[in-house]
């Protein structure tokens, strides 16, 4: 029990960050390898504001998640949108190298060792035989809400509309007037901005570091191999479904090949259903 | 049209340029410093982890070592063959990081000319390094911080630091003491498996429990830097550890402590970290659950003063001159690398002249503790007060116990 809770926990930071980084895949169409710094500044920030600078948790929170925000717009309008006539693969070494700057900048400024939100919650919801702790309950509950409102936004407002059509065919919306800059920093906007929620969050439970974001980044693009391009609860569930498999391989094989587990079932699933767990298959 | 689309205002790109120039400066080689003016100056090469995972320890190993190097040359430098000379110290750093370390090594040596090293904090970068220098007769490098054992099989290599093998029994022994206390059979392993001086022990540490009549309930691996150690104590809970051995880094170690008494583990950890209160206060560990957490490894100075060593004059003043240039205690291994230094010195005193990598090492070989009065850590002196067997020096370690939220070293073993 406790290993699923364990796994439903850490899923549900993999399931926050995916979804953005689904968001930003289907509308730009770059692999945008450098999300996770959006994590991670999220995180650091969050801890930085609380433990230096004495802010209120909710307000360092909220500053956390908009750090990651604007990282990500900076990156679109700097990297992403100046090459964005470049061949895949320039894109590609470019965003790995944003990766290597951002690291290196986040390791001078803040050091390497892991941090951690100091809060004032304490003790653990009983949970059959397990217990989940209250600031796990809130990063669960948060992730939910979010990727809800994000789910809603996509689906029943015109700009998602806008936004859904592009990842259905760019070339069609184009066509039919759609701004393409302005959609493209919405996607960098609610994206990056999950993404730091979602490293503000994690801070409260578990360590942040200047060079955790280029693992995330890696569960975030399993979680969406997992799923399959196009499903935002698709993201969510697949995201879950890499939690449980790190956890229950961790803890019952080993942890140290914890994050092999999740590779091995992308593999099978990339083999038995090419197109995700969620993903519709395509026809002719 | 197209141009309306690359209108995006030159502030996020200035900034971006920025940020590159900013990394690019930080990312550039190393630094020297410490001869102090002109005249004949020895290099010293120092290699350290300022940056990355071992930057905890590295940063207070090189500010050890530049203790050492401005004393010595504030007292007028070395006298070798008759010739007073400064000693120069250029800096590199290994970023933690194997490959870099290897390329850092390499630069000392053939563009900096430096043959005498110093360093490093991390064991993968020194079992890394190693294999460039093993075979040269003109490279002495005295490890003062790398706790892998093996390395000073090697002719070049002197190590006056704890090894972790020295670590392994003290600290079955100690868990012997607890478990008279009250009894202990399951024993959880929870090990960084990036360490190499620590995934080298694993194997002795579990043969050693066997042989205590303990049971491994869980081995549990983890990378340095984890954020999570859930996996592992779930692990540790459902096999029903009643002791953990804990391996690895302090930062790291401060994160299981606080995850694992959350988790509802309640039992002891032993540690062999070179535990600090800082440690604890950057993973925002509650004071109450450090309470079980024993910490077992070579004193820091103020211990040799609390437990009245007989090097407890020289661990004072080393504290106190630390303290008032770094406006900081010295770290785990900054007694070590200051030691390291002025061992180094001595020997070179005792060569025909710089050159002289044999005679520095037949100095190394013979020199006995007393000949170093200053040196600030619990050198165990060997058959004849030598500071080296097989150069390697040993040491008496202590034990500390988290209490008023600080730890305090209880006594010396080994």
């Amino acid at each position: 029990m406790q290993e699923l809770i364990n796994g439903i926990v850490q899923g549900s930071v993999f399931a926050l960050v995916a979804t953005g980084l689904l968001l930003i895949f289907s509308i730009v169409r770059v692999p945008h390898f450098a999300h996770g710094e959006s994590v991670m500044i999220g995180g650091m920030v969050t801890t930085t504001l609380v433990t230096q600078a004495h802010l209120p948790l909710v307000l360092a929170l909220v500053l956390g998640a908009v750090s990651g925000l604007v990282l990500g717009l900076l990156m679109c309008a700097g990297l992403y949108w100046p090459l964005r006539h470049y061949p895949e693969v320039s894109v590609l070494a470019a965003s790995l190298a944003v990766v290597l700057l951002i690291e290196t900048v986040a390791t001078l400024i803040w050091g390497a060792d892991p941090r951690v939100t100091p809060t004032d919650l304490s003790g653990a919801l009983p949970l059959a035989s397990a217990q989940v702790q209250w600031d796990r309950v809130i990063l669960v509950a948060a992730a939910l809400v979010f990727v809800t409102a994000t789910w809603a936004y996509v689906h029943h407002t015109p700009r998602g509309r806008a936004m859904r059509a592009m990842a259905l065919n760019r070339t069609a919306a184009l066509l039919m007037g759609i701004p393409v800059r302005r959609y493209w920093l919405i996607a960098f906007a609610i994206g990056s901005g999950l993404a730091g929620a979602a490293g503000a969050l994690y801070s409260l439970s578990f360590g942040v570091s200047a060079t955790m974001g280029s693992q995330i980044t890696l569960n975030a693009f399993i979680v969406i191999v997992f799923a399959g391009v196009g499903s935002i609860f698709g993201a969510f569930g697949g995201g879950l479904l890499l939690g449980i498999v790190q956890s229950f391989g961790g803890s019952y094989i080993s942890a140290g090949y914890q994050e092999m587990f999740g590779f091995v079932v992308m593999v099978v699933i990339l083999i038995v259903k090419p197109q995700g767990l969620f993903g519709a298959a395509k026809t002719a | 049209m197209a141009t309306r689309y690359n209108a995006f205002p030159k502030g996020a790109l200035a900034a971006a340029a920025a940020v590159a120039a900013v990394a690019l400066v930080a990312g550039c080689g190393g630094g020297s410093s410490g001869s102090g003016g002109s005249g004949e100056t020895i290099k010293i090469g120092e290699i350290d982890s300022l940056t990355g995972a071992s930057r905890t320890y590295g940063v207070p190993q090189h500010n050890g070592i530049q203790l050492a190097v401005d004393e010595i040359n504030g007292k007028g430098g070395v006298t070798v063959g008759g010739t007073k000379y400064q000693l120069e110290l250029t800096t590199e750093d290994d970023k933690s990081d194997p490959a870099t370390g290897v390329a850092a090594v390499q630069k000392l040596l053939s563009q900096d000319d430096s043959h005498f090293i110093v360093g490093t904090l991390s064991s993968e970068v020194a079992s890394a390094y190693i294999p460039v220098i093993k075979n040269r007769d003109d490279v002495v490098n005295m490890v003062v911080g790398a706790a892998v054992a093996g390395i000073t099989d090697y002719p070049p290599v002197y190590r006056p630091r704890v090894t972790s093998a020295q670590y392994t029994p003290q600290q079955v022994d100690f868990l012997d003491q607890l478990a008279k206390q009250s009894p202990i059979t399951n024993v959880g392993i929870v090990y960084d498996q990036t360490h190499s001086g620590v995934v080298q022990q694993l194997p002795v540490i579990k043969q050693k429990l066997a042989d205590g009549h303990y049971t491994v309930a869980a081995e549990q691996a983890f990378d340095l830097s984890a954020s999570t150690f859930d996996t592992q104590i779930a692990a540790v809970l459902r096999g029903g550890a009643q002791a953990v051995f804990f391996q690895g880094y302090a930062p790291d170690a401060a994160t299981f402590v606080k995850q694992s008494r959350a988790a509802g583990y309640t039992g002891p950890i032993i540690t062999a970290v070179g535990f600090t209160s800082k440690d604890v206060q950057n993973a925002n560990v509650p004071s109450a659950a450090m309470n079980g957490v024993y910490d077992i490894g070579a004193p820091f100075p103020k211990d040799l003063v609390a437990l009245g060593s007989d090097k407890a004059s020289a661990a004072k003043t080393f504290a106190d001159a630390y303290q008032a240039k770094f406006n900081d205690e010295p770290g785990f291994t900054s007694a070590s690398a200051y030691n390291g230094v002025y061992i180094l010195a001595k020997a070179l005193e005792q060569a025909s002249s710089p050159k002289d990598y044999a005679g520095v090492k037949k100095a190394l070989d013979g020199m006995k503790t007393t000949d170093v009065p200053n040196l600030a850590e619990s050198i165990i002196p060997q058959t004849a007060g030598e500071i080296f067997t097989a150069h390697q020096a040993y040491f008496q370690s202590a034990v500390h116990v988290w209490k008023d939220n600080t730890f305090q070293a209880t006594a010396l073993v080994g």
